[in-house]
């Protein structure tokens, strides 16, 4: 699998240190660690909005500066003004951008706003909507230039569970569309999309491996200040006292083995 | 009962009516949370019978109510253009007009009620952390001696050391100074594990309220409108729906472990 974007010691002032993560086309990454581990300075970054010369690599080259690279990103703290009136104008902007006929144009419009589930308000005016609409907007116009790979800085922050696992319904059909996706979060339940996780503290990296194997490390991850997903954590104690033999993240299948 | 609503009307609510207790942790959720932590505060204009005590929401009153109920926002925002916590904290008692008999000794007291050092004061604000700005929020408002504090998603963008420590120091203002606490959020997780009497909004109205153990633990309700439902009470209601296993709701993970533990 080819490597899309990778740091190589990579140190920022001194927020982050000796930083060396590699992203692979097509796969998700997860990267989370308490507050102020330096999870928002590294996707900045990967994405160019900071530089820091001959560090960052995206498909070998090095970064220098945030235009012309297929990497499109949604970092709230970071919020970028939305221009116009209406859903439609914002997207609609967007897409003009892109050199395509106008009935080309109108096809990839009514694609994005149903798969989204805009539909209902295209002609609300962003800045007014509630959080989760916001969020597929931003989500949207990230994705809309036939992005490679979108960065994602803590975009669950604020949703209601239900929220969340639509959204996240939306990032599997993005991942399968063949994008690479790159999230940050505080919260350890929802790096369990992911494929590969990396763990940040004060500014390095203390963990990292497949997502599943690094949940299991819960006394560092506990020291870290890190909560374990509940399933991560009651399949854990539940192993420890030999009710169960491994990790269950489905609630159901649990309590089946549990109660055969 | 501190706070009392009835049939009240706003911008965004209607017929809403309630009584807040005194020294109890309500929690609210719902679409429209945060407009009701607004009403409540009197920083939206009511209309319908609303009273705080023995005052009655209206002009005459606003800054009685607005000096003992207290509002948390959702972030932080340099409202004064300052750039250094000491002059934020002098500029927002001149501006809220909050009488402090002896500054500084209340400033320190209230910054050490939060975990904050007097080091604090120094500080530029763009340097605190969301953690240090959250427990800033809540210094500045005990500033005022409230009697109904409030808060708008606290413990977003905070990790569990910060967590713990601002539901530890909640419940310290409701034991110890008898405040009483009202959290609006939309995580069932904290407000299953922190309150005492729960708010769900819907349609812009009260749907339902009580205590939180009841109404966290009705799964039909929670399902059928859409809530939430906190996982260690969705893995219980599981059990015992799908296998029939006499275990209880718990609040703690460990009293679940114990629990299938006897039961398996």
């Amino acid at each position: 699998m080819q490597c899309l974007l990778k740091t190589e010691n990579l140190n920022y002032k001194n927020i982050l240190k000796n930083i060396n993560i590699m992203i692979k086309k097509g796969t998700v990454i997860s990267i989370s660690g308490s507050n102020n581990c330096g999870k928002t300075t590294l996707i900045k970054l990967l994405c160019g909005l900071l530089i820091e010369k001959e560090s960052v690599f995206y498909k070998n080259e090095a970064m220098e500066s945030l235009t012309d690279k297929k990497i499109g990103f949604l970092i709230p703290s970071v919020e970028i003004p939305f221009h116009d009136c209406s859903i439609e104008e914002e997207l609609m902007y967007a897409l003009d951008r892109l050199e395509m006929d106008l009935e080309t144009k109108r096809k990839h419009y009514k694609k994005i706003i149903s798969f989204f589930k805009l539909k209902n308000m295209t002609k609300e005016d962003p800045a007014k909507l509630y959080l989760f609409a916001k969020i597929k907007l931003r989500l949207a116009l990230a994705i809309i230039e036939h992005k490679e790979m979108i960065l994602l800085d803590d975009i669950s922050s604020g949703l209601t569970k239900k929220e969340n696992q639509e959204l996240f319904l939306l990032l599997k059909e993005i991942k399968e569309a063949g994008i690479t996706i790159v999230m940050t979060t505080s919260n350890l339940e929802e790096t369990l999309f992911s494929d590969y996780l990396y763990i940040l503290d004060e500014g390095s990296v203390v963990l990292e491996g497949k997502t599943i194997d690094v949940l299991q490390e819960d006394s560092k991850l506990n020291k870290l200040g890190l909560t374990l997903p509940f399933m991560v954590d009651l399949s854990l104690k539940l192993k420890y006292y030999e009710l169960v033999d491994n990790i269950e993240t489905d609630m159901d299948r649990l309590v089946d083995i549990l109660w055969k | 009962m501190e706070i009392v609503f009835e049939k009240v009307f706003s911008e965004h609510l209607e017929n809403i009516s309630l009584q807040i207790e005194t020294g109890k942790i309500i929690g609210i959720t719902g679409r429209g949370k945060t407009a009701l932590l607004k009403m409540l505060s009197y920083n939206m204009q009511v209309e319908g019978e609303a009273t705080y005590k023995e005052y009655d929401y209206n002009y005459d009153n606003l800054y009685k109510i607005r000096k003992k109920i207290n509002l948390i926002e959702k972030d932080f925002e340099n409202k004064f253009s300052v750039s250094t916590v000491e002059e934020y904290i002098a500029i927002w008692i001149r501006y809220y007009k909050i009488e402090v008999e002896e500054p500084n000794r209340k400033i320190t007291f209230a910054l050490k009620m939060v975990g904050l050092t007097e080091e604090y004061l120094k500080r530029d604000l763009f340097t605190l952390s969301s953690s240090e700005k959250k427990l800033l929020q809540i210094a500045l408002s005990l500033l005022s001696n409230p009697k109904v504090i409030l808060l708008d998603e606290p413990f977003i963008k905070l990790d569990m050391k910060y967590r713990k420590k601002i539901e530890r120091l909640l419940i310290k203002l409701k034991e110890r100074y008898h405040k009483t606490i009202i959290i609006a959020s939309n995580d069932s997780e904290s407000l299953y594990n922190i309150t005492e009497q729960m708010i769900f909004l819907k349609n812009k109205k009260i749907l339902k309220q009580g205590e939180t153990k009841n109404l966290y633990q009705n799964i039909a309700f929670l399902t059928r409108n859409h809530y939430d439902i906190p996982d260690i009470v969705l893995f219980t209601h599981k059990a015992k729906e799908q296998k029939n296993v006499k275990i209880d709701y718990h609040k703690d993970i460990r009293d679940l472990i114990k629990d299938i533990y006897k039961h398996v």
